[in-house]
């Protein structure tokens, strides 16, 4: 492919889309649910994107896409709303937004800061976008390099990385997450000898257990429960007139939207940390190398402009080892990869062959997304922030119904449901016991991949382990592993909670 | 209060429409087609492409469903099975399906079933570009000299293409390495990478590959060599004559409705297919995606399938993977 | 949760983890080692027991950490005490309000939804759970949670009697209708009981058309537009079906 052709190819997409009307509404219609989805506190983009995934599954693998990922912009940039309006963040990623969008609200500010909020949002989605082009072929020029055991080595990354995604508590319960998760991943007849596991003789096991089920029990069924236990209620959200897109503003802050874009897109790059950490360095950053840190915490502009630029940024981030590894780095990004596999695609070093401009649709799409984004939220925000008078104790319930359609509706088996709850209670107890659920997650994702690549690999090599040192890939990918786990050794407070405190402590001073 | 009762009220009224729901002329309304393998597969878009067209011979709409899952899409099987035989469910399926019952996913044979045959791709056994070897003849003689060294893969165990490797090694004598994949496109991927040798899956997968020179095609596993593009390859056979004893074993892509269903309603589908299959749209689309088209049903397609579900049953048997022994099943031996 | 308690369920945990190792190991070394399996040569390096191996060694080891860690600081010992005193068996509100939203999930899915028309599920899943929370009353959530229980009891004595058997066989939407009774009765009983506990009745109209317009559009949008066969289709759907294909 030369120079152009890529070119080409990409704004054949951005056509094809906007040509076609059904995909256009399908664009908005997604951004909109995800804005909504990313507000009310209790959902999540991660949820909002299982449900989706359900609806799309009829649909072709591009027009699913065009959905998914309007969700997941969406969704990051929703929960800016009641982190400026409430003073809740809708989203762990933009609890760093509350820390200055809701006193620039109090000043009665609200339409200023969601107009920044949303054009800095667009602005981070876009400058993400332009790196997952970039960095994509460089990438997958290694492609050929995968063999077996680099496949073995590159899922082993995945699971380790589960480790960093720690809990509060003790660091090891991530790692207990991710061997109940590579448990579930056994279940059923092995890929390569047919070998039922732990099936109990039950029929219903032998293809293993469907993906979106559990997804949707273990994310979506404790964020019930908690709600309604606690009995969530939404104070009165702060007055706005107008969203104002104040592109002076932007104007003024451009180092700071291409330092914060830069900051999540490297974030987002590296498994394991995702949107909200983003956030959160980002506004320490800001704070560090602003001419005003004394106006952070007060309601300073910049800050809320640092956070979004880089939450949204990190999308662009994480799509890159999730598309050109096949990664998962963040739990919406974990959901993600189920929704392409259900699609017959397979994120991963052999992407490019197997469909070519699957990358620059992808492009394309995060494109557009943003754009739709920007629109909604300027014309569409007050509609939005309607949808948070609903109550919870009849918004739950629905959700509710949701989960169960969701997970009935890919397998078309009642027995789908059968597990889901159980799961569900059982992701609520690990929740309330500080087990994080993503390390699970990524578990039942990439056990099975882990699994037959190992075995396989060997099979090739005839049980020996020295390919993994001879093979120049495989190589790097072991040194990778190994740091990582004596990394996490000493360290043993995990990197969000330090990052957090590092921040909060700039704060004090 | 009161308009609760008027509901009720109207909930029963209209429940006594549903009892006198009226027996038209089939169809009457619109066909389900519970497809077992997933969307985008080679199934799925034959069985699509069909539909459409038979559609307009029924003058109805056909529903494609997919529901994947089980053990050789016993999941989407047993739910068609499962719904009445009034010719208004019928059920998506491929040749992998047969084995669905001796891996103990579905409890009946096959011949509960009565089959229409799409097609299928036949197939192809191609080495990797930098491989030392220019004809099956090359191949052969390599693999005997230094048997089970010789790495081949050939999608999953227990597949067709899996059956089709058994085949050529019983034809030929030869013995490979067998390496088991996910599926036909991560063992072409694999075949690319230099992991395996030999790779044997269907023209119409391998097709890209070989006219982007990424696979050197050596011959087909069927008794006529295969004009691909101007490219044409031999058949495996006119070298090794013992392979027609066991091959060819191939791909046959179809659906099927119950076999107790009526036979006027079988006959309405037989017509609307034959129509379907000799529609422009399903021609073109068999000759650019290199499936051979069949149109096979009724007795025809019932006996090709026997031979499938016999040959497959018994070779996992062989392999030590049948969880149902096939003679209880009284599945007869190949 | 706070550290203390964390520690004492970190105890109760590890156990489970430590039985689920060995439960685990136990059933991988079933599994075929050696000989040929699915066409494949089997030796060690191949055996599908190894990810499981894995796995149950992984849990073990994870197992016994967590159970020294929660001996050392205490948390086994809080928690052996705390048994000594006896279990304290007050529901606290928030468990209580767990329970009510498990229990209409499970009779949801184990229940209802098997077995009884799928709009008529939801419909009553959605008028118990809104109802019960929506009012935002304590003791209005306990009566309608006794009343839902009692009914959701006598549906399960029919299908386990085989009763609900004999009653479809002598009109087919038999259960459909008794579903349809059941949920009138709780939308009457819970006003009945709203209004004595002063509960403004507007709540309940809420509730009410919740819970039939969610389902009216969740139904067809699965079952016409993504052509999801749903799960037990009795009169509603049926319904339904006659007036999709009138008006088509």
């Amino acid at each position: 492919m030369g120079f152009l052709e890529p070119l080409q190819i990409f704004f054949m997409n951005i056509a094809g889309i906007l040509c076609n009307p059904v995909t256009l509404l399908i664009l908005f219609g997604s951004v909109v649910m995800g804005i909504i989805f990313g507000a009310t506190p209790g959902l999540t983009a991660t949820l909002g994107v299982a449900l989706l995934t359900t609806l799309t599954y009829g649909m072709n693998a591009s027009t699913a896409m065009v959905a998914l990922m309007g969700i997941y912009v969406g969704g990051v940039y929703g929960g800016s709303y009641t982190s400026i309006l409430v003073n809740i963040p809708g989203t762990a990623a933009s609890a760093a937004t509350a820390l200055d969008g809701y006193p620039l609200a109090c000043k009665g500010q609200a339409g200023r800061a969601l107009g920044l909020t949303t054009t800095a949002s667009a602005i981070g989605t876009f400058i993400g976008m332009i790196f997952v082009v970039l960095l994509s072929p460089v990438i997958s020029a290694l492609a050929l390099e995968f063999t077996s055991f680099e496949f073995f080595l590159l899922a082993l990354f995945g699971i380790v990385i589960s480790g960093t995604l720690t809990s509060q508590d003790l660091v090891y319960k991530g790692w207990i997450a991710g061997f109940i998760g590579l448990f579930l991943a056994t279940i059923g007849r092995d890929s390569l000898q047919f070998f039922p596991r732990y099936t109990f003789g039950m029929t219903e096991l032998d293809g293993g257990l469907d993906l979106v089920p559990v997804l949707i029990g273990a994310f979506g069924i404790p964020q019930i429960i908690q709600t309604i236990r606690d009995n969530f209620k939404i104070e009165e959200t702060k007055k706005f007139k107008r969203i104002l897109p104040d592109f002076k503003t932007i104007g003024h802050n451009v180092p700071t939207i291409i330092r914060s874009s830069l900051i999540g897109v490297g974030i987002g790059a590296v498994p394991g940390i995702g949107e909200d950490i983003a956030g959160w360095v980002s506004y320490g950053t800001a704070k560090k190398t602003s001419k005003h840190p004394e106006e952070f915490g007060k309601g300073s502009v910049e800050a809320v402009i640092s956070t979004e630029t880089a939450n949204n940024s990190c999308i662009g981030g994480a799509m890159i080892p999730l598309l050109n590894l096949g990664i998962p780095g963040s739990p919406p990004a974990a959901m993600l990869l189920g929704a392409l596999m259900l699609h017959g695609i397979q994120p991963g070093p052999m992407l490019n062959f197997d469909n070519p401009t699957f990358i620059l649709e992808i492009t394309a799409i995060l494109l557009l997304a943003s754009v739709a984004m920007w629109v909604c939220g300027i014309l569409l925000a007050k509609q939005f922030v309607k949808v948070l008078r609903v109550p919870t104790s009849l918004f739950m319930p629905i959700i509710a119904v949701l989960c169960i359609i969701g997970s009935y509706a890919l397998g078309t088996r009642v027995f789908n449901l059968y597990l889901m709850l159980p799961i569900g209670i059982i992701a609520y107890f690990l929740t309330e016991m500080k087990y994080p659920i993503a390390p699970l997650i990524i578990g039942v994702i990439l056990g099975d991949m882990c699994d037959q690549n190992l075995r396989r690999a060997l099979m090739v090599s005839q049980g020996s382990f020295t390919p993994i040192f001879t093979r120049p890939v495989s190589l790097v990918l072991f040194l990778v592993i190994v740091v990582m786990v004596l990394s996490q050794i000493p360290f043993i407070r995990n990197f969000q909670v330090k990052m957090k405190n590092r921040t909060l402590k700039l704060l004090r001073r | 209060m009161k308009k609760i009762m008027v509901l009720l009220f109207c909930l029963l009224a209209a429940a006594g429409m549903v009892f006198a729901e009226g027996q038209g002329d089939y169809p009457e309304r619109d066909i389900t087609n519970v497809l077992v393998w997933g969307a985008g597969g080679g199934t799925d878009t034959c069985n699509r492409v069909v539909m459409a067209e038979m559609a307009k011979e029924l003058g109805v709409n056909i529903n494609v469903v997919n529901k994947p899952g089980g053990v050789a899409g016993s999941v989407g099987m047993s739910d068609a099975f499962a719904r009445a035989d009034d010719g208004y469910t019928i059920c998506g399926l491929s040749e992998s399906c047969v084995t669905s019952a001796v891996m103990g996913g579905f409890p009946e044979r096959m011949n509960v079933w009565d089959f229409f045959i799409i097609g299928g791709s036949p197939d192809i056994v191609s080495v990797t570009p930098d491989a030392p070897f220019d004809t099956i003849a090359d191949l052969v003689e390599a693999a005997k000299a230094a048997p089970g060294t010789i790495r081949a893969g050939a999608g999953g165990a227990g597949s067709i293409h899996h059956l089709n490797l058994l085949a050529f090694e019983n034809g030929t004598g030869a013995q490979f390495n067998f390496i088991p994949y996910d599926g036909s496109a991560p063992s072409q991927n694999a075949a690319m990478t230099g992991e395996i040798t030999v790779v044997i899956t269907s023209v119409a997968e391998q097709a890209q590959l070989i006219r982007g020179g990424k696979l050197k095609p050596l011959g087909m596993l069927v008794p006529d060599e295969f004009d691909l593009e101007g490219t044409v390859i031999p058949s495996a056979f006119d070298d090794y004559a013992a392979l027609s004893e066991f091959l060819p074993i191939s791909q046959a892509i179809g659906f099927a409705i119950h076999k107790t269903a009526d036979d006027a309603i079988k006959t309405k589908l037989r017509n609307a297919f034959t129509v379907a299959m000799n529609s422009d749209a399903v021609v073109e689309f068999g000759k650019k995606n290199f499936y051979i088209l069949s149109g096979a049903y009724g007795e025809e397609a019932n006996k090709v399938f026997d031979s499938l579900e016999s040959n497959f049953a018994w070779t996992l048997k062989e392999l030590g993977a049948a969880k149902v022994d096939p003679s209880s099943l009284g599945i007869p031996r190949p | 949760m706070e550290e203390k308690k964390l520690r004492q369920y970190d105890f109760i945990t590890s156990i489970f983890l430590l039985c689920f190792g060995v439960w685990e190991l136990a059933q991988a070394f079933k599994m075929p080692m050696k000989d040929s399996y699915g066409g494949v040569q089997s030796v060690w390096y191949v055996s599908p027991a190894l990810l499981p191996l894995f796995v149950g060694g992984g849990i073990l080891l994870l197992g016994t950490i967590l159970l020294i860690n929660s001996i050392k600081t205490g948390g086994a010992a809080d928690l052996i005490n705390a048994l000594k005193k006896g279990w304290n068996f007050k529901v606290s509100t928030p468990v209580s309000r767990i329970l009510t939203v498990v229990l209409g999930l499970f009779t949801l899915i184990y229940l209802f939804i098997p077995r009884i028309d799928f709009y008529l599920s939801l419909a009553l899943f959605l008028f118990y759970v809104c109802a019960a929370f929506y009012p935002d009353n304590e003791n209005f959530r306990v009566k309608i949670t006794i009343r839902y229980l009692a009914g959701s009891l006598v549906f399960l004595l029919l299908f386990i009697s085989g009763l609900g058997r004999v009653l479809q066989d002598l009109l087919k939407y038999n259960l459909d209708i008794l579903t349809l009774a059941f949920i009138i009765y709780l939308n009457v009983s819970a006003r009945h009981v709203g209004r004595m506990m002063a509960i403004d009745h507007r709540k309940f109209r809420t509730v009410t058309i919740i819970s039939l317009v969610v389902p009216l559009i969740l139904c067809p949008l699965f079952r016409y537009f993504l052509l999801v066969p749903l799960p037990y289709e009795g009169g509603i759907i049926k319904l339904m079906n006659l007036a999709y294909y009138a008006l088509r």
